[in-house]
């Protein structure tokens, strides 16, 4: 179930004007979006004190579309209110530590984690961006310019959301570049651990890191997003319940800035966190394999492969024989 | 005479280019290499290395009289199930080993200097060592997922692979003078003994249906329905459970794995009754002996 976007869509060949403005708050089957060919952008509500017929979900993990039949979509809502609040506070403050810096150049904040270190641990991912963004040559130059910034003199640009995936669970670079190639996202990436195949014992985490563009006309209110990423499940270690329990953890979200006068690098970044979703971890229940399986599985297996093999074979020798004994 | 030869060289290169060109896009094709050194063995082809196309009448009878099947009585150990290695190793079986094997080799150095490791990983090395836990058409896959933290032994190596080479070489040996049909048999077992079982597959047996059904005697109605619906309903059984198991997230191994032992079953029945119901048809005609007559009927 998701929400229904509060200004109107473009036209799509299913669904007109007329049934978004009408259907302006209300729920909708997941079927919709993605079968049409529309491209489902992040939902945006406005903070503007209109009475709202029901909340934005909460972080969830939800079942298979039409678009992505082998995923399933992990949702996050996001709250921008304290995002802005928190840039229009600190610009004009020379403020280190919520303010940091990233050449424009680089595609990605997190395309180099990987290149310094083997495996993900999320307190290495926060200190690994805390120091790329803090000690970056590129914001000694902008120190003292930042004190003289007002809001008014940002270029916003884009949203970054960086995702760690726990252990067990991948996103597909393929589908993800599919949506950017859709206009869902503005890009997207996956760092780490891109092997689709590997189970979970074998296999090491990953990052996806996704770039937004989130048009509103008044920044200073506010306002709602909630994003869909589509993620999958590796095979997880074998566990005699049949069941194994996936927990995500909060994301990272940056707002990417740049000085409208001065063009050139750096950009700016604020690491400081939005409000995201409700503290109720996500959790995903994935079927696994049960060790006391595996002896009767093996066995069956070997057997019925043997069966299958001897009864070809003794057909083909028959049928061969046959063919001679005709001939003589 | 010499020019003569020139051509029938021409024609072992040509057929050598082509297989060794086949086996670099897709490996699958090198099952066929022992059917086609077979088939171009002295017991086939003869020392004149000119042998004669079997003629067929529009009812698939061969056209041959008594004469030539005496002589095909009397070549002992021809229509055998082992072909002696002796004969085995002619000029002709020789150069289309060295040449596609060559050729082989030249395509895979040339993609591996243009695109690196890479090329060489993806398209050969990665099926040295690949596992495929990940639920498939298989029978092997939850064997292969049970097993997947501590590895198998050389021995349960040699016991999954044991079933496949059994069936290769029964079918190798029985229908190699059947080209065609050896072929489809060998690739249709191949695909339903594998380690790993996707639908693409499928697309390496269905190609050479249309080579052998002519020279089947089984009917549409009903045995070849029934082959059909049995072949295609095992399959649908086995993707409702992965259905439910990777759209639904239940956990449903045990019967998708049953589910596929069903398919492997299927599998087996096809091809049981393609062989039952073939007609045995060498593509080349049998070997005279000297002095005795080889007079075709026609029709």
């Amino acid at each position: 179930m998701t929400m229904v976007r509060s200004d109107p869509l473009p036209t799509s060949p299913r669904r007109g004007l007329r049934s978004w403005t009408r259907t302006r708050f209300e729920r909708r089957p997941r079927t919709a979006g993605f079968t049409d060919g529309s491209c489902r952008k992040p939902v945006i509500w406005p903070r503007d004190g209109s009475t709202m017929s029901s909340a934005p979900p909460a972080d969830a993990l939800l079942s298979s579309a039409p678009a992505a039949p082998h995923a399933h979509y992990l949702q996050r809502r996001f709250d921008f209110v304290a995002s802005y609040n928190e840039i229009s506070d600190h610009v004009g403050k020379s403020s280190q530590r919520l303010v940091g810096c990233w050449p424009c150049s680089e595609a990605y904040l997190t395309s180099s984690y990987f290149a310094q270190h083997k495996s993900l641990f999320d307190s290495d991912c926060h200190g690994y961006l805390a120091e790329e963004f803090g000690s970056s040559d590129f914001c000694k130059g902008m120190a003292s310019e930042i004190s003289l910034l007002q809001l008014s003199d940002l270029q916003r640009q884009l949203h970054v959301i960086i995702e760690r995936l726990p252990i067990g669970v991948f996103a597909d670079s393929f589908e993800l570049q599919h949506l950017v190639h859709r206009k869902v996202f503005l890009d997207a990436a996956v760092f780490g651990d891109t092997n689709l195949e590997l189970p979970s014992a074998l296999s090491n985490r990953s990052i996806v890191e996704i770039h937004m563009n989130i048009g509103h006309e008044n920044p200073l209110t506010g306002y709602e997003t909630v994003l869909e990423l589509p993620l999958h499940a590796r095979y997880p270690p074998l566990d005699e319940s049949g069941y194994v329990e996936v927990q995500f953890g909060h994301p990272d979200l940056f707002l990417h800035c740049r000085s409208k006068e001065a063009q050139s690098e750096p950009c700016l970044c604020t690491p400081a966190e939005a409000n995201v979703g409700p503290a109720k971890a996500v959790m995903w229940r994935v079927p696994s394999g049960n060790d006391a399986h595996r002896g009767i599985v093996s066995s069956v297996t070997f057997v019925s492969a043997l069966v299958c093999a001897l009864s070809i074979v003794v057909s083909a020798i028959t049928s061969r024989n046959k063919y001679v004994r005709r001939s003589r | 005479m010499d020019h003569l030869v020139h051509y029938e060289w021409c024609k072992v290169f040509q057929a050598a280019f082509w297989y060794g060109l086949i086996v670099h896009f897709r490996i699958y094709p090198i099952i066929y290499a022992l059917p086609f050194v077979i088939v171009l063995s002295k017991q086939r082809v003869g020392p004149s290395r000119k042998p004669a196309l079997r003629q067929w009448n529009s009812r698939r009878d061969i056209l041959y009289d008594d004469s030539s099947t005496a002589s095909a009585k009397s070549s002992p150990g021809r229509n055998g199930l082992w072909t002696p290695l002796g004969s085995i190793a002619t000029w002709d079986t020789v150069i289309f080993g060295l040449f596609s094997g060559t050729l082989f080799f030249l395509l895979t150095v040339t993609f591996f200097y243009i695109y690196g490791w890479d090329f060489l990983n993806e398209a050969l090395l990665y099926h040295l060592t690949r596992t495929d836990p990940r639920h498939n058409f298989s029978i092997y896959f939850y064997h292969v997922y049970l097993h997947h933290q501590q590895g198998f032994t050389v021995f349960e190596k040699f016991v999954s692979f044991l079933p496949q080479i059994m069936v290769q070489l029964a079918l190798v040996f029985s229908f190699a003078g059947d080209l065609p049909f050896c072929l489809c048999v060998q690739t249709v077992a191949f695909v339903a003994f594998n380690k790993v079982m996707t639908a693409q597959y499928f697309v390496w047996f269905l190609c050479l249906l249309p080579l052998i059904l002519p020279w089947s005697s089984m009917k549409v109605k009903w045995k070849g329905l029934i082959c059909m619906f049995v072949w295609m309903a095992s399959q649908i059984h086995w993707l409702m459970w992965a259905y439910l198991l990777e759209f639904k997230g239940r956990n449903v191994f045990v019967q998708l794995w049953l589910a596929s032992i069903l398919f492997l079953a299927a599998n087996t029945l096809v091809l049981l009754m393609l062989i039952r119901y073939h007609k045995y048809s060498p593509i080349f005609m049998p070997l005279a002996r000297p002095g005795v007559a080889n007079s075709r009927k026609s029709e």
